[in-house]
Parts: structure tokens; sequence; C-alpha cells
């Protein structure tokens, strides 16, 4: 049956898998931005490799309730799931972060014409 | 069209600049995002994935070039250089800053537009038929009844927090439903009583998302003076009967049918008995006062032109004869045509417009239509007065800005939702799979060859891409944490109106486009003569053949 036509985009990750890992993202108020939390400097990054990674559900709440004290920056701190690169950095495991941090799979704007 | 008065700009500005000082408090920290939001949301501003998405409401879908002009400006200066058509006729940005917001906001106001009542638990856009006053088969152009409908939902006190989000469509034309009156909270058709007398069939009900209904009738005949004391008496009865305790169970779709139509229609006929004749009575005078603004244009003294019309669908240049076939209707004026633009292309997301391509459209739209345009809720555009004369240059002129598809109502004309690209509430990507199956179907001989279909696909059970009244509708669901894709055959969204059936178990993101090629296949083989339509043979042969087409004896 001919029915396979792979696709041009990635074959994403199962949704929503817990491990042990987790880090404490939200929505930064200026632009909706997904930023992720540095525990240490207690700031946003862009980049959920810098995010801090901590060990276990009750851990992370903690860090969601200090993460909470900056809500004019950002909106709905959250808990989510990560795996763990090499280096410790941390990756999403369900398909909406990985979009979420990567972005959109599908091509954002059509180039002009050439004139 | 219709021009704003002064109290109508006067409102929309102060609606800007009390949105600018809300958007002010919250950059400050002054309020924060729990009482942030429902402003926001009243203003049409969302929050998504990767950024906040603002849409923008087209009354009907109906935009004057100079709107188009601004809209392009608004992508290119506050987003990222394009737009997204939706099946309510707006246009959304997927990318703007708050305080970019707080500027669009303003620059809308210029042009006579808004962002209000684009989200929430209110009224939300009343839609149309994209070929409002210009088709043949219309008893009467539905766009000012539309508009007298906009002017009373909008700031409507009593209705600014209803149970759930409310949804009005307007149709003109006894047979071919072109504005879905059957899924939509309520549906008007504009009818004639055995007298011969113009009135409205008012339908309520209707509506997809996780629970499907078909609209049904409440009043089979409602003179058109009572419009508004009518729809007044349905939303008081939701108002105050639907439920506010379960999201899911909130729809007045949910209310008709607990209480069955008659029961439903009791009601409101009788909280109708009180108001009928008080201040909400619609005189001819302002009915006319409306159709002014949807007055003919200046169209020229032509010749009839269907024959002319005809010759052009097979003309030797089989790219511009494809599209007079498949893109361009008769127009009741002799001479001109009604033009769809599709926005659906293999190279980017169904229904996205970039800054560039709406300039060149306002432009076209200038020099071919009258200087107007609509967005269709199929998620195209149309130029709906071009003289016949002119359609080859106007098709050269869409070739070269990536607009001269020629796949209107075919296969690759789809809607799409977001998907999980964008939205916060997805299970699966829907704007990939389109991409792909507009791939998969580029070969316009075999697109004419299937013909007459439609294909919607939604990216979560909210229905938002209508897959329940696709001929074939497709689900994104999340199977163990993996995106699949439910198959869906033989919903249709026009008078002959019917919900899609699963076939069977989901398939995954690189089985769905081979899937839907199965069906089509099979539909080849099963059709009496190429004259019957998919849904017509789906009708006919039932759902076995496809099954037994896509899983075997399995
Ligand atoms: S159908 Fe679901 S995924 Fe698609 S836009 Fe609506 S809510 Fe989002």
């Amino acid at each position: 049956m001919p029915w396979h036509y792979p696709s041009a985009y990635p074959t994403l990750p199962a949704m929503a898998k817990k491990t042990p890992y987790l880090v404490v993202t939200a929505s930064r108020t200026d632009d909706g931005a997904p930023v992720y939390f540095r525990a240490q400097s207690k700031d946003w990054s862009e980049q959920i490799a810098e995010a801090s990674v901590v060990q276990g559900e009750s851990v992370a709440d903690e860090l969601v309730a200090v993460a909470r004290a900056q809500e004019r920056a950002v909106c709905d701190p959250y808990p989510m799931y990560v795996d763990r690169a090499e280096g410790g950095a941390a990756v999403p495991v369900s398909a909406r972060e990985r979009i979420r941090s990567e972005g959109p799979t599908t091509p954002l704007r059509r180039p002009d014409p050439q004139s | 069209m219709y021009q704003y008065d002064q109290y109508d700009q006067r409102i929309v500005e102060e609606r800007s600049r009390q949105f600018r000082g809300q958007v002010q408090r919250r950059l400050s920290g002054e309020i924060l995002e729990d009482e942030f939001k429902p402003l926001r949301l009243q203003n049409g501003l969302y929050m998504q994935l990767h950024a906040y998405m603002l849409r923008v409401a087209v009354p009907y879908g109906l935009l004057s070039s100079t709107q188009m002009r601004k809209l392009a400006h608004i992508a290119r200066t506050y987003d990222k250089g394009y737009g997204h058509l939706t099946t309510r006729q707006n246009m959304q940005f997927n990318w703007p800053t708050l305080e970019g917001v707080a500027n669009i906001l303003d620059e809308l106001a210029s042009v006579q537009m808004h962002a209000v009542q684009t989200s929430g638990n209110c009224i939300r856009n009343t839609t149309s038929d994209q070929f409002a006053g210009v088709t043949r088969d219309e008893l009467e152009d539905p766009r000012p009844y539309a508009e007298i409908i906009r002017q009373w939902s909008t700031f409507h006190p009593e209705f600014a927090f209803l149970p759930r989000k409310f949804k009005i469509a307007v149709n003109a034309t006894p047979d071919d439903d072109r504005a879905a009156v059957y899924f939509h909270d309520i549906g008007v058709k504009l009818v004639e009583n055995g007298a011969g007398e113009r009135g409205f069939e008012v339908l309520a009900g209707g509506g997809l998302g996780r629970t499907p209904h078909i609209g049904q009738t409440v009043r089979k005949f409602l003179p058109k003076e009572h419009l508004l004391s009518y729809l007044e008496s349905i939303l008081r009865v939701y108002n105050q009967f639907g439920r506010r305790d379960n999201k899911f169970k909130a729809r007045i779709k949910i209310l008709v049918n607990a209480l069955g139509i008659e029961e439903f229609s009791r009601r409101v006929e009788e909280e109708w008995e009180q108001i009928k004749d008080g201040d909400m009575l619609l005189p001819e005078e302002e009915i006319e006062r409306v159709k002014k603004h949807f007055a003919p244009h200046a169209y020229e003294t032509l010749p009839d032109s269907d024959s002319e019309l005809a010759a052009l669908a097979l003309d030797k240049d089989r790219a511009f004869g494809n599209w007079v076939k498949n893109n361009v209707r008769p127009h009741k004026v002799p001479g001109y045509a009604s033009v769809t633009i599709s926005v659906k292309d293999k190279e980017i997301p169904p229904g996205d417009l970039s800054d560039y391509q709406m300039d060149q459209v306002a432009d076209l739209a200038d020099r071919y239509s009258f200087g107007e345009m609509r967005i269709t809720h199929t998620q195209n555009l149309v130029l709906a007065d071009v003289k016949v004369s002119q359609l080859r240059e106007l098709h050269e002129k869409l070739v070269a800005v990536n607009l001269g598809n020629a796949n209107a109502n075919h296969i690759a004309d789809m809607i799409t939702c977001p998907g999980l690209d964008f939205c916060n509430l997805a299970n699966a990507r829907s704007i990939p799979i389109g991409m792909r199956i507009i791939d998969r179907f580029d070969d316009i001989d075999y697109m004419n060859d299937i013909g007459d279909v439609n294909l919607k696909i939604s990216g979560c059970i909210n229905a938002c891409g209508h897959h329940h009244v696709g001929n074939i509708g497709i689900l994104g669901i999340d199977k163990q944490g993996v995106e699949h894709y439910q198959l869906m055959l033989g919903g249709s969204a026009g008078n002959d109106a019917s919900l899609g059936q699963i076939v069977g178990p989901a398939f995954t993101q690189d089985e769905i486009v081979g899937a839907v090629d199965t069906v089509l296949q099979r539909y080849l083989k099963e059709r009496e003569s190429a004259d019957e339509t998919f849904i017509h043979c789906y009708r006919r042969v039932g759902m076995a053949p496809f099954k037994e087409a896509l899983y075997g004896d399995n």
C-alpha cells in the first residue's frame, strides 16, 4: 500500500514522559517568548540549555515558588520534565516543549519573489 | 462597505487608549498576569507557545485595500512579516510584542478596525458567504444583516460574559450554504415564505468541538424587523440556562440538546413575546440605511460573458485555464467574475500571507476589483468583482507573487488549524500534515481528476480546523505520547450538513498522507462517473470500501 511518505520533519519524542529531571519555564511578559529559570542568578534565559535542572517534583515546586516572585517579568511559571544531554544540559521530553524551545517546525514567511 | 460614524470611531480609539494604559501597568508590574489576562483577551490577545497572538476582527471578512495595506504594515513593523487568515474570516498575527500590540491597536483604529471580541466568552465575528452581493444564487446580499448583527453584538453589555464563546453566521443562498450556518451557535438563513415575503429561518445549537451537533430550526420564518429581538431572546435564554459549571458543556449546543429543540424554542418564543415590539424593532428605514453601505459598485455595462468564461477554462495555457476552471466563478453582473485567490501552497503554511503579498493583493484589488477583497472561512482571499476581460492579466500578476495556484475547492484547498506548532492546547501538529498533503497532490491533472472534495485538519478535539465537516477530516491525537492522526470521512458543512465518521485506528504522521491518497484512489475506482463527487460517492457506497482499502481484512 503506497502510504509511506516519510515526513520532512522530525518524528517527535513521546509527550509528557516523566523523568527524574525538571526545569522551570514561563512566557516572558514583554513578548511571550518561552524562557527558562536560572536559580543561581534568579533570572531567565531564552536557552533551555542554560536552565537550572533539579531532581524531583517537590524540588521543582520550590523553584516555581521562587520564580513566582518574578511575575512582572514572566507569566505563569510551571515545571516541566526534561532529559539531560551530555554535559548535563536540559532537553525537553515532550513534543510541545521541544517545539516551544526550538520554534515552529514549519517555514515562517515566504521570501519575496526576486524582482 | 460599512464606514464608521463618529461614535464608532471614538469608541474604538478610546478602547485602544485604555489598552495602552493596561499594557503599561502590566509592564511596570502594577498588575500581574492573572489580572491582565481577562483584559488582554477582551482585546483579542492570546498567549501561544512562542509568543503573544493578536487576532484582528474583519467583519464578515470584508477588507478595503487601505485596510489590507495597514495589515501589511503591521505585519512588517510589529510582527515577522506575515499574517494568518482564520476560519472566522479574520487575520491573526503570531509574534507581536506587548508594547507592539498597543501600537497595533492605534494603527487599526486609524483604518476603522480593532481586535475587540475576537476572543473570550462573547459574541465573536459574524461570518457570511464570501460571494455575498455578487453571486447569482442569493436572495439578497446578506452583509447588511451581518453588519446589523455586528453593531448590535459589539459591546453588548448583557452578553459580554456568556457561558462560552458565541458564533453567528448569515447565509442568503437557498441552495448553497457557504457560511456553514448549520454549525454555528446561531445560523441565520435568508428565506422566502409562501407569500413571497423575505425573512429569516433561525437555527440554533450547531457547533463542532468535542461534541459536534448540527443546528436545528428554532423558527421557520421570522419577519426581518424582528431579527435583533429574536437573536436577543436566544442569547437571553442561553445566558440564563446555559451551563457555567463545566467549560466542556457550556456551549449553546449542549443546552439545545439537553432541553430538546421544542422546549428550547418555547423558552425563546416566551422571551421574545416580551420584547418583540420594543425598541429592538428594526424598521425598514434602518435596514435601508445599512444597505446603502453595500450598494453595488459602479459596474460597466458589458455583454454577457458566460460562454467566454467557459472558453477561458479550456484555454491552451493550461495554468490559466485550470485557474479559470477552479478559481473563477460567474458574477451576477454580465462581463464580471469573482476570483478566489488560493492561499494554499506547498511551500508555506495554509492561510499565511506575507506583508509583500498583502500589499500586492491590495494593489490588485484597487486595479481590478473596486478596491475591496474578502477573507474566506476556508483561509483564502476573494476578489469579487473582476472584469472577465482582465482575468488573464490578473492571473499573471497573481502567479508573480505566488498566489496563482489553481486549487480552489480541491483536495489541496484545505482548512488547517495552527496545531502544535503554535497552539497551547494542541495534541499534534496540523500545518506540516497540510503542507505535505498539498505537496502530494501538487499535480493539477490528478487534482482535477479527483474533483471537488474538501479536507479539514484539527490539531485537537477543539476542532478549530472543522475536521468533523470535512469530506475528509483529520484529527490530531496524542496516542501513548506520540502524534497520531485519526481519519474521518463523510462530513459536510453545506445544506446537506453531515458529520464525518472515524474510519478506524489512527495513523502516524508518516502514514496519514498516504492514507488520504489511498482513500482518494479508492474513490476514483468506486465512483460511477467523473460527475459523482467524493461526498456523493461516499454516501452511496458507505464506509466499507474505504475501510477495506485502508486496513485490509484486519
Ligand atoms: S483545534 Fe486544537 S490545536 Fe487546533 S487551533 Fe484549535 S485548540 Fe489549537
